[in-house]
């Protein structure tokens, strides 16, 4: 036992409490997963462990990671956006139609599809916060609203890049700065600057406090509608990047783009031991969650495993997720 | 349904006969033979992580026997009370039930013994209503059947249990439209269903006026005249030496004293509790009333709801306390004031002029914060650290442009703890790992740290020992001398007696009376708080 009478001035904060093992998983439950996972994958196949593998799952896991930043901050609000696969089709297909059919410039393009994403963003605030529809219906009838929008505008087709325009929406998508995909290096960014938001401005601070307990932190003198329709906005923006650097991939945008995506981002985000009640959660963790679910499904595609197997697998690793969070949470009460 | 409004309505002054006998009509399951305690601990060991919160605790309570249990924040008894529950198991140790060691593994099993507890932090279903709280667990269903409830049969055993408490309300309300004095009542009519042999209370009276607390009290009496055996957890020592029949001190988790005559020996009970005490003991000077400034808050004709309507005026440098029964008001008026509840009618004057305060983020603005009395809904941002619950909103220099200078923040939280004297080990604790107290002393913590023209406090000693209690006292004194404002909620007289420049009684959200506190009396601020001429 340590000498429990001098406090630690400077040492690193001792786990204080019975959760010590819960917070033992939830801060490494995922990095050791992935690297035992891995070790699987490398054993069973010898495609697995290569450069170009390695890079291929970045970038894999970049459009999930990037919308996955909103979604961690919108749960640890206390919050919940489910149209986020939504938005990003939107974004994409925005971006795409600007420059192919009313030739815009790419730099607008994108501008103006953040911009809408942003906007559906505030929309889903407004009516989770101001209205107060719970959040989960709420942002159900925007997608189902944004999604129709788009099927409606597009008639259901796709819409392609046609040859050289969409250069710099391209670039996004597939470019490379030195041996890294543009997405991996756009993600890797992202997480650092929303890292350093959560961890040390105010706006992160009020962010874990209006999850943590709404009517403490409105009484501590926080704005907890204004504040939460702020985090939704910024998760819809981020959606909207998550569309366009997808469109910009694939060269084309469709208005089923993205379908369900949203639960590929929320499974990301509890891997990472982000919780569904609020209030707690980490992004970097997320960014692992991200990496995770893509060496799961690159890895199975090496083993030949059908593609139905694999959605299962899926389900089966965002049960265990939320079982986790569900008795970590139990714990405290 | 026959609602507790439409039966015998107790006419309050506590002397009336108490159904008691209705509530334990079931006898007791234990049957105790003479001179084998009713409950006993025995050396009992408790750790969490490396804090040692209890090392080797032992106390018995007889058949009969009311045992006051008193320590410091952080003492370690409501630790003690979970295991005694079956809510968290002892490292070592034992708990003996009527000379029988037994193994709690869960509050059911503490419940099917006939042990009743009131928590510290209520555990009540707040979107439930009193009866079905009352009977949670317990439901009453028609005979023969196992999932048809009898609400009416529950509404009917709930009248005794309610009485008994002293509680006029109907059993159809939700818990959560109560004022947090009546859930304590409603916890204490929880606890009495099953208290068949015993009853152990965590602070049960943090928000009663002297008034309930009285009434609690003869129950709690007639329950010991039954054979109840009873443990009772305050920081108010005048109701400690009221009641108990013997006390047992704790401090850091051990066993420093039996006090046989607690009454008496109220001095030697605190030098137990926290050495050191007399040193700091010399009553405060009573401060010059015309020190005090210009009006700095004021209500004129604010009305919320039923309440109101509330006309008030509190200067600068000085401290106004604010008295009333459980559900006068006194918190709503005091939210009006502050932004957090929006007036129905009236005006909230700052500093002369009048202001809409529609959230308390305004509040803040105007330099007038709000600490509410409910401290676990309320007050503290479960999941996060002491240092964030301190600085939750980067008060002073602690963030610039929004962003956080981590260094300040930290030293804040830190001296916030060396102020407030908060035990634990690190300021990155999470705010759950504190005892009640602790948890109370950062929220208190949190409002001083901001630069504020006006504190507008409900109740903020819930729960603080007695020392840590004259210290914030003390400081309130402090911040009145530099000229803030602060209105004091309390239902401790002694405390408003101690602190206030001036009280005013609250009854209906309305001021009916006001003191110099050099002319105030028990007698008659209770009886302006129930309303003279009243039947009551
Ligand atoms: N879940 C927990 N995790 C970590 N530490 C805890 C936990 N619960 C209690 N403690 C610690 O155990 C010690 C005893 O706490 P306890 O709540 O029993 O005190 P208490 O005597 O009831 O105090 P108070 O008068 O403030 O209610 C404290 O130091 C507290 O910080
Ligand atoms: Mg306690």
């Amino acid at each position: 036992m340590t000498n429990e009478a001098a406090a630690p001035a400077e040492a690193p904060a001792p786990s204080v409490g019975s959760r010590i093992g819960g917070d033992f998983w939830a801060r490494y439950g995922v990095l050791l997963a992935l690297l035992v996972m891995a070790a699987v994958f490398v054993l069973l196949s010898d495609r697995f462990l290569t450069q170009d593998n390695l890079v291929n799952i970045l970038r894999q896991s970049a459009v999930t990671a990037i919308a996955a930043v909103g979604a961690t901050m919108v749960l640890i609000a206390g919050g919940i956006d489910i149209s986020q696969g939504a938005v990003m089709a939107f974004a994409g297909l925005a971006a795409v139609i600007i420059i192919q059919q009313m030739g815009g410039p790419d730099v607008l393009a994108i501008a103006v599809a953040l911009a809408f994403a942003a906007l559906f963003g505030l929309a889903n605030g407004v009516l989770a916060e101001t209205i107060r529809i719970p959040a989960f219906i709420a942002t159900l009838g925007t997608a189902l609203v944004i999604r129709g929008v788009a099927f409606v505008y597009t008639e259901g087709r796709s819409v392609g890049l046609a040859g050289e325009s969409g250069e710099l929406l391209k670039w996004l998508g597939r470019g490379f700065i030195g041996p890294l995909p543009v997405p991996v290096v756009l993600m890797i960014v992202l997480y650092l600057v929303a890292a350093w938001v959560m961890a040390r401005t105010t706006w992160g601070l009020h962010t874990y406090a209006v999850g943590s307990a709404e009517r403490a932190a409105r009484i501590a003198g926080v704005r907890v509608s204004r504040h939460r329709i702020e985090v939704y906005a910024v998760a819809g923006l981020l959606s909207g990047l998550a569309g366009v650097v997808l469109a910009g991939r694939l060269a084309s945008a469709a208005p089923a783009l993205a379908t369900g995506a949203e639960f590929d981002i929320l499974t990301a985000v509890v891997l990472g031991g982000t919780s569904i009640y609020g209030g707690r959660g980490n992004v970097l963790r997320t960014l692992l969650g991200a990496v995770f679910l893509a060496t799961m499904t690159n890895g199975l595609i090496l083993l030949n495993v059908p593609s139905f197997y694999q959605t299962i697998t899926v389900g089966v690793v965002l049960l265990v997720a939320l079982s986790l969070d569900r008795l970590r949470s139990r714990g405290t009460r | 349904m026959t609602l507790a409004g439409n039966g015998p309505v107790l006419t309050g002054s506590g002397l009336d006969p108490l159904p008691v006998a209705a509530v334990l009509a079931t006898p007791s399951p234990v049957v105790t033979p003479d001179g084998v305690p009713a409950l006993a601990a025995l050396d009992v060991h408790r750790s969490f992580g490396a804090v040692r919160a209890l090392r080797g605790v032992s106390l018995s309570v007889a058949r009969g026997e009311i045992l006051g249990l008193v320590g410091a924040n952080g003492a370690g008894k409501s630790t003690l009370i979970r295991i005694l529950t079956g809510d968290l198991a002892p490292d070592a140790g034992e708990v003996r039930i009527a000379g029988e060691p037994v193994h709690l593994t869960s509050v059911r099993d503490a419940q099917a013994l006939g042990i009743g507890v009131v928590r510290q932090e209520l555990d009540l279903v707040p979107d439930l209503t009193v009866a079905e709280n009352l009977f949670l667990g317990e439901e009453h269903r028609f005979p023969g059947s196992t999932w048809r409830l009898d609400r009416a049969s529950m509404a009917r055993a709930a009248a005794p249990l309610l009485d008994a408490v002293g509680l006029r309300l109907d059993p159809a309300r939700r818990v959560s439209a109560l004022s947090i004095g009546d859930r304590q009542l409603v916890a204490a009519a929880r606890a009495l269903r099953d208290a068949a042999s015993v009853m152990l209370l965590d602070e049960p009276t943090s928000s009663l006026t002297p008034w309930e607390t009285e009434r609690l009290f003869t129950t709690l009496r007639g329950l010991a005249t039954r054979g109840v055996a009873i443990i009772y957890i305050s920081h108010r020592l005048d109701e400690i030496g009221a009641l108990c029949d013997r006390v047992t001190v704790i401090r850091d988790g051990m066993h420093v004293g039996d006090f046989g005559a607690p009454a008496a020996e109220l001095d030697a009970i605190v030098a137990a509790m926290t050495p050191g005490i007399g040193d700091r003991d010399a009553p405060a000077e009573p401060r010059d009333l015309r020190q005090r400034g210009e009006p700095v808050l004021e209500a004129r004709g604010l009305r919320v709801g039923r309440h109101g309507p509330a006309d008030l005026v509190l200067h600068r440098g000085e401290i106004l306390g604010v008295f009333g029964l459980v559900g006068a008001g006194r918190s709503t008026i005091a939210r009006a004031l502050t932004g957090s509840l929006r007036p129905d009618a009236g005006e909230v004057v700052v500093r002369g002029e009048a202001v809409r305060l529609r959230s308390p983020w305004d509040g803040y603005r105007e330099g007038v914060a709000y600490l509410a009395e409910d401290r676990k809904a309320e007050s503290i941002l479960p999941g996060l650290s002491i240092r964030i619950n301190v600085g939750v909103r980067a008060p002073g220099d602690t963030a610039r442009g929004g962003v956080l200078d981590m260094a300040r923040l930290r030293a804040l939280a830190r001296r916030t703890i060396d102020r407030l004297a908060i035990k634990t080990p690190t300021d990155t604790a999470l705010i759950e790992q504190l005892s009640g107290g602790n948890q109370q002393k950062v929220v208190v913590g949190r409002l001083l740290a901001e630069r504020l023209d006006v504190l507008v406090l409900d109740e903020p000693t819930h729960g603080i020992d007695v020392k840590a209690k004259r210290e914030l006292l003390d400081l309130l004194r402090d911040l009145a001398a530099e000229g803030k404002g602060i209105l004091l909620i309390s239902s401790e007289l002694a405390e408003l007696v101690a602190v206030a420049d001036r009280i005013v009684v609250f009854r209906n959200g309305r001021v009916v009376a006001e003191f110099d506190t050099a002319d105030a009396t028990e007698t008659s601020l209770v009886g302006a708080a129930a309303g003279r001429g009243h039947a009551a």
